[in-house]
């Protein structure tokens, strides 16, 4: 009998999984090209002033963003979720419309002059989190499909143990999709103001 | 212990229904640019770029929303009936499920000579956006309360038809009629006097396509409700 996997990730078939994962973030990259490469008149967005808008954020430091900001990341999430078993269609196209709106944003903050650091500190922090949260519950989705496609090739699939795996892999995504709104509500206000200050 | 059957496996090629799927994608993503270009116009022209992308983009999602109906029918069809014991093959779903998207190939094409040759827009010229976004929302409600184009009852129409087309393929191409005959040995045996009577398989191959679409109906009220209502509930408001 095979021995118990102590992990329940090394369950996932790695390989295959991370090519799922690298398939997203290609999606992701294309997206924010895309959505980098719009044209935007410039005229249209004057130079932001940075110390007010991040003197602006310390005050919306509480619960009350937090919960706003969870429960929007929630949805997206759910929507990804509900992806897998589309076989990762929806995801494909969910993290093709972040990528976009992350690059329409850059583009937006870079014509109003806002310092790449300081752009960079906007996004980074949480979003590191963020995406690694979406991107795994939408990879699962595309892992979905390629393991139906091994059982029409005549691979054997225990299809019990795959949903448990999936669940566990969705519930801890979705602890560190917890994780970013914190980081994105406390402590990315705080290195913006640290930044410009 | 219930002893599963497996259903027939067609012999076909699923290259013409992969084709199908595609040009159900791309006649969603023309439909709904066909609808939307004649408002396209009226947006300033530094802004078109960038509307028209976005635009765009938002129609790509929601099509592969529409398209994921494809992959969700499928799951739903396979889950029905392992529930009752019956192995279908992925192969004999696909070709099922987007055969039985016929009607709304159709509802497309209408929209897409409607939206081309019959929608009339005609808005007060600006530079303001955000009141033109303003008069866009209006002018496209008014076009669906104004009943021009019957989209709701056509609508209705294409997914009855859909659902009745589906249940007739489920019946006829998994042979369900025998299927369930040779399960019901197994199952409770008022279902046995129920199946003399009345065709089990049909009623079951009905029931698959009218609860799946049920259960979208339901999925879009939920997240409608999440949408709105459970923001002001949970009483929150948007950060200041």
């Amino acid at each position: 009998m095979a021995q118990e996997q102590k992990y329940f990730w090394v369950m996932l078939e790695r390989k295959r999984f991370f090519l799922c994962l690298a398939v997203l973030v290609g999606v992701l990259v294309v997206g924010a090209l895309v959505g980098y490469a719009v044209p935007l008149p410039e005229d249209a967005f004057p130079r932001q002033d940075v110390l007010g808008a991040s003197t602006a954020m310390q005050d919306v430091r509480n619960v009350r963003t937090f919960r706003l900001i969870f429960f929007n990341n929630t949805r997206v999430f759910l929507l990804m979720a509900v992806g897998i078993l589309t076989g990762g269609l929806l995801s494909l196209g969910e993290v093709f419309v972040i990528g976009y709106m992350v690059g329409v944003f850059s583009r937006m903050a870079l014509a109003q002059a806002m310092p790449l650091p300081i752009l960079l500190a906007a996004l980074a922090p949480h979003g590191v989190f963020e995406l690694a949260s979406f991107m795994t519950v939408g990879a699962l989705g595309l892992y979905f499909a390629s393991r139906i496609y091994g059982q029409l090739k005549g691979h054997t699939v225990d299809w019990t143990k795959e949903i448990i795996v999936y669940a566990k892999v969705a519930i801890a995504s979705y602890v560190v999709l917890l994780l970013a709104a914190l980081v994105e509500v406390y402590l990315t206000p705080t290195l913006i103001h640290h930044l410009v200050t | 212990m219930a002893v599963p059957i497996q259903a027939p496996v067609p012999d076909v090629k699923l290259a013409r229904y992969n084709i199908a799927v595609m040009a159900y994608f791309l006649l969603l993503m023309a439909t709904q640019y066909a609808l939307a270009y004649k408002y396209l116009l009226y947006i300033p022209e530094k802004w078109r770029g960038v509307a028209t992308v976005s635009t765009l983009v938002f129609f790509g999602f929601q099509s592969l929303f529409m398209v994921a109906v494809i992959p969700l029918g499928m799951a739903f069809i396979f889950s029905w009936l392992y529930l009752i014991d019956i192995r279908a093959s992925v192969k004999s779903l696909y070709p099922i499920v987007v055969t039985s998207l016929t009607p709304f190939y159709l509802l497309l094409g209408l929209m897409i000579v409607y939206g081309v040759f019959f929608l009339q827009v005609s808005l007060e010229p600006t530079d303001d956006v955000q009141r033109l976004s303003e008069m866009i929302r209006a002018d496209v409600n008014r076009q669906i309360t104004s009943g021009a184009f019957p989209l709701s009852r056509l609508g209705s129409v294409a997914a009855v038809t859909s659902v009745g087309l589906c249940a007739y393929l489920l019946y006829r191409r998994l042979n369900l009629r025998s299927l369930v005959a040779e399960q019901l040995g197994q199952w409770p045996s008022w279902l046995g006097v129920v199946h003399r009577r009345l065709n089990l398989g049909a009623i079951i191959a009905a029931l698959i396509p009218l609860t799946f679409v049920g259960s979208l109906l339901v999925f879009q009220k939920l997240s409608g409700l999440l949408a709105t209502n459970v923001l002001e509930k949970l009483n929150l408001q948007p950060p200041r």
